[in-house]
């Protein structure tokens, strides 16, 4: 056991060197269509937001997901919404988005094969990503004021 | 394993081409009634170019719920291009919503539905296909087996799984069909043995999925017991209603509500700032209307770009063309047209019409030797006037026609213009570094706008006005852009911000204004002569002039105590009284025998006028204050150590807004000064523009060939 955790110790430690991830991952979107991640990369970077419909905080930073996503349209850059609600919930999550008229897509993930892919573990997980898969950026919760901290990394990316 | 992962962390640290990333999880409890777990889990992601891979390691002894494990867990090779998916290992998926396929592994209820064995997937935009094989294992806790505890599963259901599914999009249709067959080897604790079922799935499930606002506008009314409330209501603002439903899009909103609710919602949604926009009427698809409009407004745009290089590729083949082509055809439709304004017989014509006096003999001259028959006689009908002045003088011809042509028997002021129109902007500017800047937007309109007349006339007229500008802003206030210019000072150079020189200013734009206002009275008399006859010149215009002048002679000293003429010329003030309120009694009696008791309430407007021209200084001043002000600004900033920026920011904005007022402010009261104050001394107009007899070619000329 202790050399199985040597391993993972020494893979946390290649992270620093290495954030890359799959540029075409396919995700499930709420229409039922298969998107690749490719669709959004090849048009600029792209930030990977996990939520969920019981996560009071996603839903407060998804107001502000939307407006950067609107603003930064023209740039390329896009933002990547993903619940993570099981198959049982997924009729609310069409709900709350249909209400809520966000400008950006929204995928599914059931059961949570992307959001542990990228290594999600609270809510919400944010991943910016470059075009050519780069994980510039990784965030972790939220609380009121990260928005513009948000802002901050996309401007960098998109210079 | 160890031998095969030491590898490929190393590699991967080394050069970044398998990018590795972990999580991990631990939980831990110690409780008194002995529910103690420990639980780790470490999960691995690799991903090198087209693959990837998962590992995930757990370390469980006990765990919250489910079966002690130490160890590897799940794993899983990915290889995945655009279209295509492979995957081996551990399996996850997700399919017909849920309905048809929905493997989850969810530890904190320790339910693991997922399958080991392989998936192949075909993947583009119109369809997909998917074909799964492999075997699950799932665990329950039951009574009916031995060992049975409700924290640890004691029962295990051992499926084979072989399932296809087909998917193809319609538009908003996403249309999936699934096959699954399982062999299920179910352990039955009671009697010890393994019964095999076998199940078939077939499935169909098709999500549509539309635009948010993809509703039927004859939805939006016409409900007995519903009642949708439209408009704007500020994307920041939340809003939500118990009973009902809201629909957003930035800040339009529409809140569907029951008729019984509408009228308090509606009241919160006005607290809230909302502003109630109709919806649109009609039928139909809103979206369908929309893309519609859209694709219209496309197309149109389109069309706009490609004629407007069509016209550009048209101008370019056949512009000059086209002008050259319109100038000689408009001349030959003259020709041609021409014997119809004559007087036509078999064999003679008679045309008549105006030439200038000083023209005749020229013209007779040149006629010589055809047969033709010449009679200059005399008419009362009103000639058309054609202005002849210096070529200096030529481009203020623009400013008096602007006001209007003058009649034939009156003083053309365009001389006038050409005197007092620099004059006044020069000194009003009184600044050699905008006069400098003046004269090169003059000179940069007038050549670079040759081909317009008005453009070209402007130009030189702005240029003269530079130069004015420039002129005195050297020799007499020796100032640049609002800055003193020491080495061009001397003892008669005025200074703006000295209040003597500013009062010396204001007494000598008074001076000019008395000066033009009584030469605007003279040429007034010089044309009541020629128009009329001297009776009708003493008592319209000559009558002024000794209102005027016997005014200002008389009243300084009777309203003011100090002369204001006469101490200048050193006349005696006594004498100066007396034949200044003679002159303007006289002229006060003429002045009403020409125009009636009108002439006593338009006295005070003479010597208002004269005041008037009190401007040029006063525009002067203030132009400098401004510019000052500015400099100031710029300068205290720039040496105050904040930055040089912000001040050469101030100063270029200052100066281009000085410059801009200006040639605006100075421009326009220059030509003020003229028209209002000065032209209605003498100045009718109403006189009708000469227009040359033939056509004035300007791209073409006329070679005559005799064959």
């Amino acid at each position: 056991m202790v050399k199985y955790l040597f391993l993972a110790f020494y893979a946390f430690l290649s992270i620093s060197y290495s954030q890359k991830i799959q540029t075409n991952l396919k995700l499930h979107r709420i229409d039922g269509r298969k998107i690749s991640l490719n669709q959004y990369l090849s048009k600029g970077p792209t930030l990977i937001n996990f939520w969920a419909t019981w996560c009071g905080p996603c839903k407060k930073e998804m107001l502000h997901l939307d407006k950067l996503a609107s603003t930064y349209k023209d740039d390329g850059f896009s933002v990547v919404s993903i619940s993570i609600d099981t198959q049982r919930s997924l009729s609310e999550v069409k709900r709350y988005v249909r209400s809520k008229g966000y400008k950006f897509d929204v995928f599914i993930d059931p059961n949570q094969q992307i959001f542990k892919k990228l290594n999600g573990n609270i809510m919400p997980t944010n991943i910016l990503v470059d075009t050519d898969g780069t994980v510039a950026w990784m965030h972790y919760g939220y609380m009121p004021g990260d928005e513009k901290n948000m802002e901050q990394e996309i401007l960098q990316v998109l210079k | 394993m160890r031998a095969i992962l030491i590898p490929i962390l190393f590699y991967s640290t080394l050069y970044s081409q398998i990018n590795l990333s972990g999580s991990y999880v631990s939980s831990f409890g110690d409780s008194q009634n002995d529910f103690n777990y420990f639980d780790n889990r470490i999960n691995i992601n690799g991903d090198w170019n087209n693959w990837s891979s998962w590992i995930e390691f757990e370390h469980s002894n006990p765990p919250e719920l489910g079966r002690r494990n130490i160890g590897l867990r799940k794993f899983r090779i990915d290889y995945s291009t655009n279209n295509i998916t492979v995957k081996l290992g551990d399996l996850y998926e997700f399919w017909g919503n849920g309905l048809v396929l929905n493997m989850v592994d969810d530890q904190s209820i320790d339910l693991d539905t997922g399958i080991r064995g392989g998936l192949f997937s075909y993947f583009s935009d119109g369809f997909s296909v998917e074909m799964l094989v492999g075997n699950q294992k799932t665990w329950r806790s039951t009574s009916q087996a031995p060992d049975f505890d409700e924290r640890i599963p004691n029962y295990q259901i051992n499926n084979n799984i072989y399932a296809g599914k087909f998917s193809f999009n319609m538009n908003s249709l996403v249309n999936e069909f699934h096959f699954m067959k399982t062999k299920d080897n179910h352990y039955l604790p009671i009697t010890k043995k393994t019964n095999q079922l076998d199940h078939q799935i077939y499935g169909f499930n098709s999500i549509f999925a539309n635009q948010i606002f993809d509703i039927n506008l004859e939805y939006f009314s016409g409900f007995k017991s519903l009642n949708v409330l439209t408009g704007i209501l500020s994307s920041n603002t939340e809003f939500s209603v118990v009973n009902g439903e809201v629909i957003r899009d930035d800040d339009m909103i529409a809140v569907f509500v029951p008729v019984g609710d509408s009228e308090e919602v509606e009241q919160r949604l006005i607290k809230s700032g909302f502003k109630s926009v109709d919806p649109p009427s009609g039928e139909g698809s809103i979206s369908k209307g929309i893309s519609t409009l859209e694709s219209d407004l496309q197309n149109l745009e389109s069309e706009i770009e490609a004629t407007g290089l069509e016209l550009e590729a048209l101008s370019n083949r056949h512009g000059q063309w086209l002008v050259v082509a319109e100038e000689h055809f408009a001349a030959q439709s003259e020709k041609s047209s021409l014997p119809l304004k004559l007087a036509l017989s078999k064999n003679a014509f008679v045309l008549d019409g105006w030439i200038p006096v000083k023209e005749a003999d020229d013209l007779k001259n040149s006629l010589e030797g055809i047969n033709l028959d010449i009679q200059f006689e005399s008419s009362d009908a009103i000639p058309p006037v054609k202005l002849d002045n210096p070529k200096a003088v030529k481009p203020f011809e623009f400013f008096t026609k602007l006001y209007s042509t003058p009649d034939h028997r009156e003083l053309d002021p365009s001389a006038l213009l050409f005197f007092g129109y620099p004059l006044f902007f020069g000194l009003m500017i009184g600044d050699l570094g905008y006069g400098f800047c003046y004269f090169f937007l003059g000179h940069f309109l007038a050549t670079k706008y040759k081909h317009s007349d008005e453009l070209y006339q402007l130009g030189q007229i702005i240029r003269m006005a530079g130069f004015s500008a420039f002129f005195f802003g050297t020799v007499i206030f020796a100032e640049a852009f609002g800055f003193a210019l020491p080495f061009l000072q001397h003892d008669f150079a005025l200074d703006k911000g000295n209040a003597d020189d500013v009062g010396f200013m204001l007494l000598a734009s008074g001076a000019i204004g008395l000066f033009y206002v009584t030469l605007g009275l003279v040429m007034g008399f010089y044309n009541a002569m020629n128009m009329h006859d001297i009776k009708h010149a003493i008592q319209e215009k000559l009558s002024w002039i000794m209102i005027l002048w016997g005014g200002l002679s008389f009243i300084p000293p009777w309203l003011f105590g100090s002369s204001l003429i006469g101490s200048r010329i050193g006349l005696d003030e006594e004498i100066e009284f007396w034949i200044g309120l003679s002159g303007f009694l006289i002229g006060l009696v003429l002045a009403v025998s020409a125009e009636g008791v009108v002439a006593l309430v338009e006295v005070p407007s003479v010597f208002v006028q004269v005041i008037s021209y009190v401007r040029i200084a006063a525009l002067g001043v203030a132009d400098y204050g401004l510019a000052h002000a500015f400099n100031g600004m710029a300068m205290d900033i720039g040496f105050s150590g904040v930055s040089i920026i912000p001040a050469l920011l101030i100063f270029v904005v200052g100066q281009l807004v000085v410059f801009t007022l200006g040639l605006i402010g100075s421009g326009i009261n220059s030509l003020r000064l003229q028209y209002v104050e000065c032209f209605p001394k003498f100045f009718i107009g109403g006189g009708t523009d000469y227009t040359p007899f033939g056509y004035t070619r300007k791209y073409t000329h006329e070679t005559e060939t005799t064959v």
